[in-house]
């Protein structure tokens, strides 16, 4: 079945399975930032913007996408520069499988909460999920990106 | 999950005429557990277009759409002063914001999901349900009625405000599904408290409410334990879950006393 969506700012007319994940399509169409982690809505890896809102993109049906728009590190150029660097620089980087799905989480984050505390963020990112173990560096990392933002 | 056709209807009439005598026909809530989903579907009918994401004050009560996310019951103004924050409470820590983004109202009642805070929360409100064909019923006569008939849910009725409400909830990691909960609330000398995951769907426990109703915290606890039935399963022992529902149901009914 056909869809038409706005990825990052663009316009799309994607081909796709009726019972496909939105995940399993943005990945078909070369979007490879969106990680399969558990695929089963709980790691927050495949995190994307559905409207605006963080949503798990492997459990969004992609014909849900059908007329709204998807947003993923690729159209989030300057947070996500900006936010790795604060990762990077507070020794948070690790693997980075989880990275996109961060990034994405924090900057859908900073929009709606105006000056989280740790205990904010921590509870707003309690779905990503980080298998190095990278959730006090991480925070330090958030932290420091919103105070820069100000 | 094998689908060979998706559509989103407009309205929850249409969505019913499209399920309605076709087994082979699944309805799409939040579709949170799409992928777990085992069995195929030639049709999935999506409910994000049918207008039902909706929440308003009316006659009273408040209405609130089948297809109104969890994150909305937590940062929703109307639907935090009317139930005195028990519903978002009761669904703010599961799993992460990205999942409450996407699970809705409808898919965990229409679900009967044994495992949903939300079910013991409005067991407790004293909510009711309205169904597209079924018409307007007591959540607990729904949860009750074992003969599943194709219908579509468009609304949850949350009656009166309460006067107060608490929510207790034990799991073993904050973000996992609760190992039990409880919601109290109390209208008036009308008291309602209702027990979930115990495993099964949430249940009233009448004895409770009695005894919180004589202002007896201790004895609610004791009742509720008492009254209902648990059982085993990966999370916790039926025995274990008893000790623990007298403690949580009491400390609930503390917090609506206090």
């Amino acid at each position: 079945m056909n869809i038409s969506l706005e990825l990052n700012g663009r316009h799309a007319d994607w081909d796709v399975e009726p019972g496909e994940a939105l995940l399993e399509a943005l990945r078909r169409h070369g979007v490879l930032s969106v990680k399969r982690g558990c695929d089963t809505a709980s790691c927050g890896t495949c995190t994307v913007l559905l409207d605006g809102a963080p949503v798990p993109s492997c459990a969004v049906p992609a014909p849900r996408a059908d007329g709204r728009s998807v947003t993923t590190v690729e159209g989030l150029p300057e947070e996500t520069a900006r936010l790795g660097a604060c990762l990077a620089a507070e020794g948070a980087d690790q693997c980075g499988f989880c990275a996109p799905g961060l990034v994405v989480a924090v900057v859908a984050m900073s929009r709606e909460l105006a000056t989280p505390d740790d205990d904010a963020i921590n509870h707003y990112l309690a779905g990503n999920l980080c298998r190095c173990g990278g959730y006090v560096s991480q925070t330090r990392a958030i932290r420091r990106y919103l105070e820069e933002a100000r | 999950m094998a689908v060979k056709a998706y559509l989103r209807p407009k309205s929850a009439a249409e969505a019913l005429a499209l399920v309605e005598g076709d087994e082979r026909a699944a309805l799409i809530g939040g579709g949170a557990y799409l992928r777990l989903a085992a069995r195929g579907y030639e049709t999935a009918v999506d409910l994000c277009d049918a207008g039902l994401d909706r929440v308003r004050v009316e006659g009273g009560m408040l209405w609130i759409g089948a297809m109104v996310t969890y994150r909305r019951l937590e940062t929703d103004s109307v639907v935090r002063d009317w139930c005195g924050g028990l519903l978002g409470r009761c669904v703010e820590n599961i799993v992460g914001v990205q999942v409450r983004n996407i699970v809705t109202v409808g898919g965990t009642v229409a679900g009967r999901y044994a495992f949903a805070n939300l079910t013991t929360a409005l067991l407790a409100l004293g909510a009711e349900v309205v169904l597209e064909r079924g018409g307007r019923k007591p959540l607990e006569q729904f949860l009750a009625d074992k003969a599943l008939v194709r219908d579509v849910l468009v609304e949850v009725v949350v009656p009166a405000k309460p006067q107060r409400g608490a929510w207790r909830d034990l799991t073993r990691v904050r973000t996992d599904f609760a190992v039990l909960n409880a919601a109290a609330v109390r209208r008036g000398a009308e008291w309602r408290v209702a027990v979930g995951a115990r495993p099964g769907v949430a249940r009233l426990s009448y004895g409770a409410a009695k005894a919180a109703a004589a202002g007896d915290a201790l004895g609610a606890g004791a009742a509720a334990a008492a009254e209902l039935d648990f059982g085993d399963d990966l999370r916790a022992s039926a025995a274990y879950r008893r000790r623990v529902c007298s403690t949580l149901v009491a400390r609930a009914v503390e917090e609506v006393l206090s």
